[in-house]
């Protein structure tokens, strides 16, 4: 069942998408693509059925909750969910209020 | 069981604190908006248990029963209930178990009261699109149902047993709304094939332009 599932790991550290990518693969079966920014999450998330997906929140030229805003518009069925190294709770507002679904605190 | 009312919006507002309660309950009051009120949590359950709400503000923290507890019978409840939560007391742990809650905003005290009639405006949004959602679905489960009898009922007679809908190249309308994720050209396809299915008869005038309409909103958002 799990073999369908597409994710989307968006980070600009190289370590966050290995290891994300490594053990999502591994315990789940899971295919699991990566992007090291925004844009090239669109790109992805145009052309793979993606189920999920993971972002950053601070990324060069689209932050997090920018990105999740335009995951929305072009499929709002996609959850999100955010990692970050910097939580507050001024950025936890601020994605509540753009629609993702839960928040992980780097180290994970 | 709870009864769902027509095209109003039931609101519950909890706060142990009664003259914001009360001033809120002015702010949210109007003639489309049932609106309820409850000073501490066993109320609001028991409020719960009896009315099916649409929108639900909740204080974070009170004696007894704080808002967190709340928020997850709510959504236990009634998994559409739209919640917002109104704190003075914002922390990170908090912020984050209420996003993992499914709430739908979060206002820090203090605030304005126009900053929460933005916020319930867009909440109240939401919901009646959601319920119109849930009944053009309703109305397409149905008109899938009508099809089914009338097939079976034309192949029985043999009156028209060469159209077959769902096996010849007519589209079903189970393959019209079933894709959400469609990327945007299919939906000029779902527009023809709609246009197919008027022209043949199986949809009424009324029917066709509410099936494009919902088409054409689906294709605005996604551009």
């Amino acid at each position: 069942m799990s073999q369908n599932i597409k994710i989307l790991v968006v980070d600009d550290e190289e370590t966050i998408l290995e290891v994300f990518k490594e053990y999502l693969e591994s315990v789940n079966n899971y295919t699991v693509f990566t992007a090291r920014d925004g844009l090239e999450a669109l790109e992805i998330i145009g052309r793979e059925e993606i189920s999920c997906c993971f972002t950053d929140l601070a990324m060069p030229v689209l932050d997090g909750v920018e990105l999740t805003k335009k995951i929305h518009a072009y499929d709002n069925t996609i959850p999100v969910v955010v990692i970050t190294g910097f939580p507050s709770t001024d950025n936890v507002i601020r994605t509540l209020k753009n629609g993702i679904v839960d928040f992980l605190i780097k180290p994970i | 069981m709870p009864k769902e009312v027509g095209f109003q919006i039931n609101t519950l507002i909890v706060d142990d604190d009664k003259i914001i309660a009360d001033i809120l309950r002015d702010l949210l009051s109007d003639k489309d908006r049932l609106v309820d009120v409850c000073y501490d949590g066993f109320s609001a359950i028991e409020s719960m248990q009896k009315n099916l709400y649409d929108l639900i503000l909740l204080d974070l923290v009170m004696p007894g029963m704080g808002g967190l507890d709340l928020l997850k019978f709510a959504k236990k409840i009634n998994p559409d209930v739209i919640v917002i939560i109104i704190t003075g007391y914002a922390s990170l742990e908090t912020a984050i178990t209420a996003i993992r809650e499914g709430a739908y905003d979060y206002i820090r005290k203090p605030c304005k009261l126009e900053e929460i009639s933005i916020v319930v405006e867009n909440a109240i949004d939401r919901i009646r699109l959601n319920r119109e959602n849930r009944e053009l679905l309703k109305k397409l489960q149905d008109a899938y149902n009508e099809l089914m009898v009338f097939k079976k009922e034309k192949v029985r007679d043999g009156k028209i047993a060469s159209i077959n809908f769902f096996s010849s190249n007519m589209p079903s309308l189970h393959y019209l709304f079933n894709n959400n994720n469609s990327p945007p050209d299919n939906y000029v396809d779902k527009l023809q094939a709609l246009s197919l299915l008027k022209e043949n008869g199986m949809l009424t005038e009324i029917e066709f332009r509410e099936f494009k309409r919902h088409l054409v909103e689906m294709i605005r958002a996604k551009e």
